[in-house]
């Protein structure tokens, strides 16, 4: 447990427990795991495309990047697939690969209570929502499905984990809307060090990208409308950007105590090394436009990863490909790093895969990690001409090998909410 | 068909806007909901009738045994009289309870609480209809 008073001196000090990643697996636009998912991002595929699951005549935004050909049925016997709402297939088929990927058995021993399962979304069920109220509408109250709570409440993802893996440790589902993940990830990963847990199933689920949910982010102009050329609409950091496209799926990250994890024999991707967050307390959806609450967020990060800001290789970006985030997120990169930052690599993976809104930084950093295990960093899609005055490298063209030391993920949610984590390469 | 939906609604106490704003929204109000048509913008994965389980087609039992086979996605050679809900069929209290929904629904009845408690298997399943209908 906690003991009370611990002043932040003791967890800067030798004897800090230290957290890192062992696991890793993904359900995205680009892929049904993360290899494939990373092996197009390499190559600079696109996962968006015209939506064609349902008519869109009506919205003004009529692209996305939805997960291809996924079927329930090929990945859940029987009555399985039924009582899940998207969102929590998509974690859970994430899960099975990360699960497989970091070798670890609850049930091989150990206290089952010292692994948990904490994880993320925006919005949650809202497929299930939406198809359960045409029900309602057609066929009255006494027709809703019993299962109707279970599988729409945003904690359904980190239940349905635990109890398919035996976690009976700390358990819960956070919400920062497009932060969500980050939060997750850096709150797991603080409970780790604080001792409550040894290893802790973390990441995020968003298929938000339903009749209902295009319509509200369309309507609010926050969508690109690049409707006759998807492809080339998510592009971040460039002059020409209109806005995000939606995107959905879901990352796994098994983060691990590194003694936990050293004993056991573990493939070690990447150490989560610093986690900051703060929040804007300024305006609903837009961010705080001069760069400055966003800037003290990555501070605090890698403050608390004792990294100075010259030690940092890789920035994979928030780069949401929308006018006010990459503007701003310049201006704090900036900030941050001074000279150093022209010599940062920094690149979007929203620019293939989307914006998996609180699935995002969980297939971000689930990338980054990848990207640290193999000193290799994705392209930004799309980038070709940057703001006026900009001079910063953002992986144009293709993606290249990299050295990376550390690495710095941004994370931004309407609401104010900033996320930032740091990542580095363990020796 | 199209009817004037404001003169229907109304005595109902839902807002004229409520219907106006379905996308195609014309309706006729039945008992318990409202019949939003069929050029009503639609889900993905809303469960359309399958041939199967349309209402009239085969007998009680077959009609009963393609229901099971459906909600508790188990093969038809597992599903027998005996066959139990529970037991047999790893059904739990949810399943239970839609199982029962999908009974109503698909034969137009009503099973108060207390009777749908009793009917535990297949067979249970079978012979309350029969009984009802």
């Amino acid at each position: 447990m906690i003991s009370e008073g611990r002043k932040n001196e003791d967890c800067k000090s030798m004897t800090r427990r230290r957290v890192v990643i062992t696991g890793l697996g993904a359900v995205t636009p680009l892929g049904h795991d993360l290899a494939t998912t990373w092996d197009n991002l390499l190559a600079g595929v696109s996962g968006v495309a015209p939506i064609e699951r349902y008519d869109v005549s009506q919205h003004a935004s009529k692209i996305a990047a939805m997960v291809k050909d996924f079927d329930p049925e090929k990945y859940f016997p029987g009555k399985e697939a039924r009582h899940l709402d998207t969102f929590v297939q998509y974690a859970l088929v994430a899960a099975r690969e990360a699960m497989a990927d970091s070798g670890f058995d609850a049930s091989k021993g150990g206290n089952p209570e010292r692994f948990g399962a904490v994880l993320a979304t925006g919005i949650g069920g809202i497929h299930e929502i939406e198809n359960q109220h045409l029900r309602y509408m057609q066929k009255g109250a006494r027709r809703v499905t019993p299962h109707f709570i279970p599988m729409i409440m945003p904690n359904a993802i980190s239940g349905e984990i635990a109890i398919r893996y035996g976690l009976k440790g700390p358990n819960f589902v956070v919400a920062s809307a497009c932060a969500s993940s980050a939060h997750a990830l850096g709150l797991a990963a603080k409970l780790i060090r604080w001792g409550e847990a040894d290893l802790i199933v973390s990441g995020g689920a968003e298929a938000a990208t339903t009749p209902l949910g295009l319509a509200g982010f369309s309507n609010m102009k926050a969508l690109s409308t690049r409707n006759d050329d998807p492809e080339r609409a998510s592009r971040p950091f460039d002059r020409d950007r209109d806005g995000f496209v939606m995107g959905e799926g879901a990352a796994i990250l098994v983060l691990e105590e590194l003694e936990h994890a050293r004993k056991r024999g573990a493939r070690i991707y990447a150490e989560l090394k610093g986690f900051g967050m703060n929040d804007d307390a300024g305006h609903i959806t837009a961010p705080d436009p001069t760069g400055e609450t966003q800037a003290r967020t990555m501070r605090m990060a890698l403050e608390d990863a004792g990294v100075d800001p010259t030690e940092v290789d890789y920035v994979n970006a928030h780069g949401t490909s929308t006018p006010l985030n990459d503007k701003m997120e310049v201006l704090a990169v900036t900030k941050v790093f001074g000279d150093h930052a022209r010599k940062l690599a920094i690149s979007s993976t929203k620019s293939m895969v989307g914006h998996i809104l609180g699935g995002s930084a969980a297939v971000e950093t689930a990338v980054t990690a990848r990207s640290i295990h193999e000193g290799r960093v994705h392209l930004t899609m799309n980038f070709e001409n940057p703001d006026p005055g900009v001079e910063l490298d953002f992986v144009p063209g293709e993606s290249r090998e990299l050295e990376i030391r550390n690495a710095v993920k941004n994370s931004f949610g309407f609401g104010g909410h900033n996320a930032s984590l740091v990542l580095g390469k363990i020796d | 068909m199209i009817v004037n939906v404001v003169e229907v609604i109304e005595p109902f106490g839902l807002a004229e806007s409520l219907v106006s704003r379905i996308p195609g929204g014309r309706g006729t109000l039945k008992a318990g909901g409202i019949d939003v048509g069929d050029n009503m913008n639609q889900p993905e994965n809303v469960e359309q009738p399958k041939e199967s389980e349309k209402k009239g087609a085969g007998s009680v039992e077959e009609r009963v045994i393609n229901i099971i086979c459906e909600q508790m996605g188990v093969p038809r050679e597992k599903v027998a009289p005996e066959t139990h809900f529970i037991n047999d069929l790893g059904a739990d209290s949810l399943d239970t309870v839609e199982l029962v929904m999908e009974f109503e629904d698909e034969f137009d009845i009503n099973i108060p609480d207390d009777e749908a408690e009793k009917i535990t298997t297949v067979g249970d399943a079978i012979n309350y209809i029969q009984s009802k209908i």
